[in-house]
């Protein structure tokens, strides 16, 4: 809980002064009955109209102080919780940002979201009811008991000894209940994950003509949950009529032990009346109390899923050294690379040299290790041993954020975001005039069909591109890489969605393009990339062959594999 | 509401039980205070107490109170049975209308908000429904016996609560009529917050790659800071609705404690009298105060419940009842017409006949309506007009599930569902032994693959199988169809994803499968498509050309022009 209460701690005076007006105002509650007991007691039988009067008058005033004083506690209250819910999820975007693609693969993109959208809301609702409640139902609770035992230590009693009992019926109950309540949330899960199951595999599942081993499947979750969901709410539901039957004794005992003192003439009517009021009390707060106490775990869980967030460490550590060289020169030695996560490929032994001017493709299969490699240069993963340098320098000793700057990648994932294609362009390298703009459509052969848009670069891109077809939405990703003018132009099997055609075309523009960069493109088509000054084979997590396509042909078996696969009955 | 009905019908005896226990439950409440209330003008002063009367009413007391915790704790769990049970049953009539609406209700609607109406929606309907039900219910009453208690104590204090009670819910109307505005833009600017948190945490690496961090955070601090004020003010001004209300009450108090004193002093109203109309005063607004919650609430609930029924009202695939049987495997389009929306028209008289064996590749460029004829064949959408003949047989006549069971299906976006790889490889054959899987397995080049999972073939898949990467899932479906070996097959870039290696070493097994059966491919792999019998060559959803290989070459067409821009030089 160390940054929520470091949060907490910048709205100190809201944070004290909220419980503390809700004192205030539960000790007006706590005086009332005993108000009203001096009216039975005094006004009533000696029939002294103007000591009711005054005391009413004295009720009133109460109300009118009770109404100020929690208008300010609630403002107080919303001030902080609000204040400490607003700055959890600016922290934790911030957070975000900061993490390294190891981190991003380890936590599901889906709970950072909750926790920033659902969490925050839940730990704010909570702290302002507890900053409400949490104090005021206790305090009322051991009020009455304190104002019990000013009355008469015998009835005082009574309270001593009903007070604990709910208290503990309380806790055995949320006891028991909290972990099933767990539970039972996996199991909505699981219901939860059969529903998306049916939605994304419609076609498998109707295929395959498996629709009902689905419903038989969703059947079963949903009577396990229900089962458990009743099961729970047996328990659950006692504490309601438990706390009633509690209270009651309560009152009857104070009838019979108050009856024996005002017939001994210890106590008046009006005091009996008092204590039954403050019982009567006892119950509203108490139940009050529960929900909030149902509310805790809730809220800690929360919080504790944003502390959790909030304490992973960025796994590499950031450099200070700037790129600015125009030139450069990219080196890789003996770099070797394990992912902790299953079912991707490592990187053995990799060695090679690449510098501006040059254009290399890298070629390999499926799960070989070719987006790895390119995925170390801008030092999206760390490698494991040997080093990559450039210009010289270790890739550790930059500052990412300048090294990024520097590289442009495509990544296989043609990811554009909600705004104008201008807007979109405009990611990574934030003013460009029309002539690059241009340009960087052009190179992309995206101008043609932006053109044809009603707005052209202005015209809005949906979420997702909803509105682009999947080679559109290629195309400007590759635009957005090339506008950016980076020094290093990856692409990571980024025309797929292409035709071959345009395809085709793309490479010609690059070429022009290259002379002060360095392009480097991961690609599965040898036809794609046999002309490059060099090319890297990759397999198994090892460069196997290195060299331009002749070299290669006379020389890599697993190059002249692909090649043949890929050409074998053409004819020629 | 009148499939509304047929749902609560069912719990018909349990809710009208419910009702009468709940009847019991106000009356015994109202009436232990009249009890109590007797009790304390018992105890009058010293040696003045009748202690026989009070150990009567006393003994009263326990019994309806014991009688309470029975009633209170039988009607919750009632309560809560129907509710679940109800929520079980449109649960499961969600899931099972969703195996049998058309594709195109679930290519068409947001699968995130389908599943929000079988997860929450249904839960705030039987919450909603039903405890709002219950609690309009015991509200009224608790309102109805209040008055007539009152009334028979005394008329006139009676009176003095009847008027002045309902004051405070005027003031909690007023107010929540203010914050209401606060309340809608505060969702506005969350709904915004979390539109802007999905679209970039879902693409965090692509920020992280472009290096817009900075103006990330920017962006999310001004929404953010947005937020905060209109929150703020919301909840303060909603949460000032109950200090409000309580010092009404507590002036409500005030004025009865006058006026009841006042009466006492007269003579004409008990010590106890007084105390319980206290309690009344206190209680007595409380009733309105949940009807008129509960009534949001309850549209809320219907709302949610109209848009289940919408999905459980549905219509269905129309299922067909021919038979299909020993599938031969001509198949035959004639004059198909086909738009995915009303208006479109996107197949237009699309015409082509494949004999019994033959292997089809489809080509053309992106768009062209190459999925479509696999949508079509499969009738996961049905078309306009026209006939696709299998076997000389409408397709529009066969029963889907046996049209379906005939094809053996590859997408390229392959799908897994959650379960173990063996669960997932014996999807269409749940009986298969573990050495016919393996030996497919084999044959598929997924052997390896699987073993070198951490549980091979017992690894459980998550997330439609987000452990492996796209040419394994391929290779796990192909592997399903190898399984099957169904009449016909249909591989809508099946390989895409695999390397061309691995894909030469699964071609044997493929072309062992595809021998003898019909078979469509899309593929854009030249080895592929140069080795099929037919060749439908496909742009903006017409078959422009048609044939062998070395025909198209030589006519010199749009496939000629295809196949020079990938492989020539």
């Amino acid at each position: 809980m160390k940054n929520i209460l470091k949060i907490l701690k910048s709205y100190k005076i809201q944070t004290i002064l909220a419980p503390s007006f809700k004192l205030l105002e539960a000790i007006f509650d706590l005086l009332i009955p005993m108000i009203v007991a001096s009216i039975i007691d005094k006004g009533i039988s000696n029939a002294d109209s103007a000591y009711v009067l005054k005391m009413c008058g004295i009720l009133i005033l109460f109300a009118i102080f009770g109404v100020i004083v929690s208008m300010i506690a609630q403002y107080f209250a919303a001030k902080a919780s609000i204040g400490l819910g607003s700055s959890l999820r600016q922290k934790l975007f911030e957070k975000v940002q900061d993490l390294s693609f190891k981190n991003l693969d380890e936590i599901q993109e889906s709970s950072i979201i909750n926790r920033i959208s659902n969490d925050t809301w839940q730990v704010q609702t909570g702290v302002n009811l507890f900053l409400r409640l949490l104090l005021r139902s206790p305090f009322i609770v051991f009020g009455s008991l304190i104002m019990a035992f000013l009355i008469s230590v015998e009835a005082g009693s009574i309270f001593a000894m009903i007070i604990p009992i709910i208290i503990v019926g309380i806790f055995l109950i949320t006891k028991i209940c909290v972990p099933r309540y767990e539970k039972i949330q996996s199991k909505k899960d699981a219901i939860l994950n059969v529903t998306k199951d049916t939605l994304e595999g419609t076609r498998v599942i109707r295929a395959f003509g498996m629709e009902d081993k689905m419903v038989e499947e969703f059947e079963k979750e949903n009577l396990a949950y229900t089962n458990l969901e009743q099961k729970t709410s047996k328990i659950a539901s006692l504490s309601n009529p438990l706390n009633y039957v509690i209270v009651n004794l309560g009152i009857i005992a104070i009838l019979i032990v108050g009856g024996r003192q005002v017939n001994f003439g210890v106590l008046s009517q009006g005091q009996v009346v008092a204590l039954y009021q403050y019982m009567a009390q006892i119950l509203v707060e108490l139940v009050k109390l529960t929900n909030l106490l149902l509310l805790l775990p809730k809220t800690v869980a929360s919080a504790k899923r944003i502390e959790d967030l909030l304490e992973v460490e960025n796994s590499m550590k950031n450099g200070k050294e700037l790129l600015e060289d125009e030139k450069i020169v990219l080196e890789f030695e003996n770099v070797g690379l394990n992912y902790t996560a299953e079912g991707q490929g490592t990187l053995k032994n990799i060695n090679f040299k690449a510098e501006t001017g040059e254009w290399i493709g890298i070629i390999g299969g499926t799960g070989s290790g070719k987006s790895s490699i390119v995925n170390l240069i801008p030092r999206f993963y760390e490698v494991s041993s040997g080093e990559i340098r450039i210009n010289g320098k270790n890739i550790k000793e930059y500052d990412w954020r300048n090294l990024r700057k520097n590289i442009g990648i495509v990544m296989q994932n043609k990811v554009l975001f909600k705004g104008s294609i201008r807007e979109n362009l405009e990611c990574g390298n934030g003013n460009l005039n029309e002539q690059e703009i241009g340009n960087a459509l052009e190179i992309a052969q995206a101008k043609e069909f932006v053109e044809k848009k009603e707005n052209g670069i202005n015209e809005r891109i949906e979420e997702n591109g909803k509105n682009l077809s999947g080679g559109q939405k290629q195309r400007l990703t590759i635009a957005r890489a090339i506008a950016k003018n980076p020094k290093i132009l990856i692409l990571d099997d980024s025309m797929s969605a292409l035709d071959l055609a345009t395809d085709k075309k793309v490479r010609e523009r690059l070429k022009e393009f290259k002379k002060d960069k360095l392009l480097i493109m991961v690609c599965q088509r040898v036809s794609s990339i046999q002309n490059l000054d060099k090319i890297l084979v990759v397999d198994n997590g090892e460069i196997v062959g290195q060299g331009n396509h002749q070299e290669l042909l006379e020389s890599c078996e697993i190059y002249q594999e692909i090649y043949n696969s890929q050409t074998k009955k053409e004819g020629k | 509401m009148k499939s509304a009905i047929r749902y609560i019908k069912k719990y018909k005896m349990q809710i009208v039980f419910s009702l009468v226990l709940t009847t019991t439950i106000v009356l015994t409440e109202l009436y232990i205070p009249i009890l109590v209330a007797s009790g304390i003008d018992l105890i009058v002063g010293e040696n003045q107490v009748d202690f026989e009367e009070i150990y009567k009413a006393v003994g009263n007391i326990l019994i309806f109170t014991i009688l309470m915790f029975a009633v209170k704790w039988i009607v919750n769990v009632i309560n809560n049975k129907i509710i679940v049970s109800i929520s079980q049953n449109l649960r499961n009539d969600v899931l099972r209308k969703l195996q049998k609406v058309s594709l195109k209700y679930i290519d068409s609607h947001s699968h995130g908000e389908i599943v929000s109406r079988v997860i929450s929606d249904v839960d705030q309907v039987s919450d909603g429904l039903l405890l709002g039900f219950t609690q309009i219910f015991s509200g009224i009453l608790t309102i109805i016996f209040t008055i007539f208690f009152m009334f028979s104590l005394n008329g006139k204090m009676a009176w003095v609560v009847v008027i002045l009670s309902p004051l405070s819910l005027f003031l909690a109307k007023y107010i929540s009529k203010k914050t209401y505005s606060l309340f809608k833009k505060q969702s506005e600017i969350r709904g915004e917050e979390t539109g802007f948190l999905n679209e970039m945490i879902t693409n965090q690496k692509t920020i992280l790659a472009l290096g817009e961090e900075e103006k990330n955070m920017k962006k999310f601090q001004n929404i953010n800071q947005n937020l905060e004020k209109v929150s703020v003010k919301a909840l303060f001004f909603s949460s000032i609705t109950n200090p409000c209300t309580r010092f009404v009450n507590n002036l409500v108090y005030a004025v009865v404690t006058l006026f009841g004193a006042f009466i006492a002093i007269a003579g004409n109203l008990s010590v106890g009298g007084l105390s319980c109309f206290l309690n009344y005063a206190n209680q007595y607004t409380k009733p309105f105060n949940e009807i008129s919650s509960v009534m949001t609430e309850l549209q809320n609930a219907m709302a949610c419940l109209t848009r289940i029924l919408k999905i459980i009202d549905e219509e269905e695939e129309i299922q067909g009842e021919k038979n299909l049987r020993n599938v031969e495997g001509k198949v035959v389009f004639q004059k198909i017409d086909f738009g995915y929306s009303a208006k479109e028209r996107f197949i237009k008289n699309l015409n082509f006949s494949i004999e019994p064996g033959q292997k089809v590749a489809i080509v053309g460029p992106t768009g062209c309506g190459k999925t479509t004829l696999m949508n079509l064949l499969m009738r996961f959408y049905d078309v306009t007009s026209g006939e696709i003949l299998i076997d000389g047989q409408n397709i529009q006549e066969v029963n889907r599930k046996l049209l379906r069971k005939s094809f053996g299906m590859v997408l390229q976006e392959a799908w897994m569902k959650n379960g173990t790889v063996l669960e997932n490889i014996k999807l269409g054959k749940p009986n298969a032994t573990q050495e016919e899987i393996e030996e497919v397995a084999k044959e598929s080049r997924s052997y390896e693959m699987i073993q070198r999972l951490p549980n091979g073939f017992d690894t459980v898949l998550e997330n439609n199988g987000s452990i492996l990467s796209e040419g394994e899932k391929q290779l796990i479906s192909i592997t399903r169809i190898l399984l099957l070996s169904p009449p016909m097959l249909i591989l809508d870039e099946a390989t895409s994803n695999i390397d061309t290696r691995t894909e030469l070493q699964i071609q044997e097994a493929f072309d062992k499968l595809m021998k003898g059966r019909t078979s469509f491919i899309v593929a854009h792999r030249l080895s592929t498509i140069v080795s099929a019998d037919v060749i439908l060559v496909m742009k903006d959803g017409e078959v422009i050309e048609q044939g062998r290989h070395e025909e198209l070459l030589k006519r010199n067409g749009f496939y000629a022009e295809l196949y020079e821009s990938q492989f020539g030089k």
